[in-house]
């Protein structure tokens, strides 16, 4: 399926398996998607802004294409068993992307995400982030990579991603990479891996919560920045929510 | 002459000429058996490491080249010699005198006894395969410490030698493992007792002279309960315009409570595949230390790696690559939490210009049991012009819910600030970009002796100002 959005669409994301998108020039647009989608390719023409929000689980593979001046907002969460292949082209000069990845996985999931940033054009600037939290038996496995091509001076990137283990069997395994072919640029990554703080939830305890509350909290505090940039709040409080009915199960 | 005054004339030159060796000349090109059986049959050595080097080769001929990092595809195992020993040399020497005067001008140039004189405990010195001198200060020797030729103990101490060779670094473990297992020739045994602390470095020197020579050397430290050295290790070879290989061994074992630090400076010339393989396995409340600056070889592939077997046990990593023109440095660290309260870091830093590749491929993981492990790893690179490339591929794999684990890495060039700063204080361009690299190894260099961080500063400003002398 093939489809141009114009200006101030909310489009939903129908269940295909393939999708072609563009983004008109200079256009705003919101994109939702609940369902993978197994294919999707989205053009943003010069100056176009998306922000896209995807809630689901499976397997899908997206690239995006961002012309000059465009700017991307990709907002992307995954509870349970999950194949997810994401790449955001930074073609255009100017032209920016943010990607940030929630994901939780619980009992015997197997979550597999892969995302790349490549920059191309001059002064492009994106950002990467990841949060993840596992528990019981599951496997999280987050690939994150900026590309930077030769020829793209001026561009800036920067990779976050921060893993919480909440229980004994669960796995995690992270890979930032940056494969850097120009040196007009700055690059960096950071990753963390660590448990639930002792003390904190102690602490917690201390004033009045029950282990389970203080849990919440901190699982809460973990993720509550990052679901706090998602431009829709209803989105980010249902997805909140189910993370609390996982974490309670 | 001061200790210091060698390396003020230090020139690539001095690491690139080669002794004529006729020897070299009449050696056999590539592996077969009948070689292996030659190689044990002029070590007189047991029937145990003769049958080990035979089911090495038989592993050599199954296992495939690895599919990751640099391409390994034109190295042409038949054109290689892999064991070639100067005719004059019966054994080493252990009186700088007695080492034939070919070789001693070698090592002579490259700074050798003055080193030893000044600073060390012990020194070896290694000319292709054979060791051609090696020699440990009495007062080490008295308190037990054995500071060998690898060949000369396997005859010494075939018990002690048998119960840790290749056991880290088993030769089923790559396809370069198991031909070093077959092939392997020279290198050092360095033995200390319980609660012996060696407070002085010993030292090993790794020298390559013949064309398309491979060197495969083994190097086997046991550091006893308590006991605490620092060894150092030198590389070299001249460059020849074919290709050389170099696929040594290095096991370490650090029993309970001891300390150890493990330095090298590697600076292969240019025609060198660098394939060596370094690990160390460390026993309860150890510590482990790796310094290492890899400048030369065309095509490096090195992870020193670290297995934390004990509880509380400590790794450290230190690492400098330099990848100039035609060369690619895949280097790293591998860290391995075994055991509960175990804790590592690494830092690694790379340099790139005139088209040189860096690779940082790390790994590092935190096994089921390993409760309250911690790491901390930081990659920084630095890319000096738009030809060159850098490549950061951290895994961290963790199996185990108490844990803290932290990354950070961080790509750019040097600041044209700094450059026109320091340029505005009366420093040349040259100068300064010199300033701001050795500022940027620093943490790693000042790490070193003396004179290998000296060594390491001046072979860093040789190949930055390689393009202008040209």
């Amino acid at each position: 399926m093939k489809k141009t959005l114009k200006n101030h669409d909310v489009y939903i994301l129908p269940r295909e398996s393939n999708v072609a998108l563009v983004v008109e020039a200079g256009a705003e647009v919101w994109v939702e998607a609940h369902r993978a989608v197994q294919k999707v390719a989205v053009r943003l023409k010069p100056g176009a802004h998306l922000r896209w929000m995807t809630y689901h689980p499976g397997k899908s593979q997206k690239i995006f294409t961002l012309e000059e001046g465009a700017r991307l907002e990709y907002f992307h969460h995954v509870l349970g068993k999950s194949e997810d292949r994401t790449e955001i082209l930074l073609e255009g000069n100017e032209s920016s992307a943010l990607s940030q990845t929630i994901f939780f996985g619980k009992a015997d999931d197997r979550q597999t995400l892969r995302v790349e940033h490549v920059h191309q054009g001059k002064n492009t600037h994106s950002k990467m982030i990841s949060r993840g939290a596992v528990k019981d038996s599951a496997f999280g496995r987050f690939y994150g990579n900026i590309r930077m091509l030769p020829g793209c001076s001026g561009a800036n990137a920067s990779l976050e991603e921060h893993n919480l283990l909440l229980s004994g069997g669960c796995k995690i395994e992270a890979m930032p990479s940056l494969e850097i072919r120009h040196n007009e640029v700055q690059a960096s990554h950071s990753a963390t891996l660590e448990k639930v703080d002792e003390e904190k939830l102690f602490y917690l305890q201390s004033r009045g919560l029950s282990p389970e509350e203080g849990l919440e909290l901190l699982v809460e505090g973990f993720f509550w920045d990052a679901l706090q940039k998602c431009p829709n709040l209803a989105f980010s409080e249902q997805i909140f929510k189910d993370i609390l009915k996982c974490l309670s199960k | 002459m001061t200790a210091l005054d060698y390396l003020k004339d230090l020139d690539r030159s001095v690491f690139d000429s080669h002794n004529e060796q006729g020897y070299a000349k009449r050696a056999q090109k590539g592996l077969s058996e009948a070689l292996v059986r030659r190689i044990s049959a002029d070590k007189k050595e047991p029937a145990w490491m003769l049958a080990y080097r035979l089911k090495s080769l038989e592993k050599w001929r199954e296992l495939k080249l690895p599919t990751f990092g640099v391409d390994l595809s034109p190295i042409d195992f038949g054109n290689i010699i892999y064991y070639a020993a100067p005719d004059e040399m019966k054994g080493y020497a252990t009186k700088w005198e007695d080492v034939p005067e070919d070789i001693k001008r070698t090592f002579e140039r490259l700074g050798i006894p003055e080193a030893e004189r000044k600073v060390l405990a012990g020194t070896g010195a290694q000319y292709d395969s054979v060791n051609a001198y090696h020699k440990l200060k009495e007062e080490w020797e008295r308190v037990g410490v054995i500071f060998e030729d690898m060949d000369r103990a396997l005859q010494k101490y075939p018990d002690l030698v048998k119960r840790y060779f290749m056991k880290l670094v088993p030769s089923h473990d790559h396809k370069f493992a198991a031909l070093h297992g077959a092939v392997w020739s020279g290198g050092t045994f360095l033995y200390i007792p319980a609660s012996v602390k060696v407070t002085a470095p010993l030292q090993a020197y790794f020298r390559m002279n013949a064309r398309s020579m491979g060197q495969f050397e083994h190097t086997l430290i046991i550091v006893e309960e308590g006991a605490e050295g620092h060894y150092i290790e030198g590389c070299s070879a001249p460059k020849y315009g074919s290709t050389s290989l170099h696929a040594g061994s290095v096991e370490i074992f650090v029993k309970r409570g001891a300390k150890f630090r493990y330095s090298s400076v590697e600076n292969w010339s240019q025609d060198t595949y660098n394939l060596n393989t370094k690990r160390a396995l460390i026993d309860e409340d150890a510590t482990m230390e790796w310094v290492g600056g890899n400048l030369g070889s065309g095509r490096t592939m090195l992870y020193p790696c670290s297995i934390l077997k004990g509880r509380g046990s400590h790794a450290n990593h230190l690492g400098v690559a330099f990848a100039n023109t035609g060369q690619v440095q895949d280097t790293g660290a591998r860290v391995i939490h075994l055991a509960p309260d175990t804790s590592s870091t690494v830092l690694a830093k790379s340099i790139c210009k005139g088209g040189g590749r860096n690779v940082y491929r790390g790994l590092l993981q935190v096994n089921k049991g390993a409760t309250g492990a911690k790491s901390q790893i930081r990659c920084d690179s630095l890319i000096l012009d738009a030809l060159s490339t850098s490549d950061t591929y951290p895994t961290m794999r963790v199996d185990e819910d108490d844990v803290s684990i932290g990354h950070e890495a961080s790509t750019g060039k040097i600041s044209e600030e700094q450059l026109f700063y320091l340029q505005s204080r009366g420093l040349s361009e040259d100068e300064a970009l010199a300033m701001i690299v050795n500022g940027f190894i620093d943490p790693i260099v000042k790490e070193l002796p003396l004179e290998y961080a000296v060594e390491m500063n001046r072979l860093i400003e040789m190949e930055l100002n390689k393009p202008q002398r040209k």
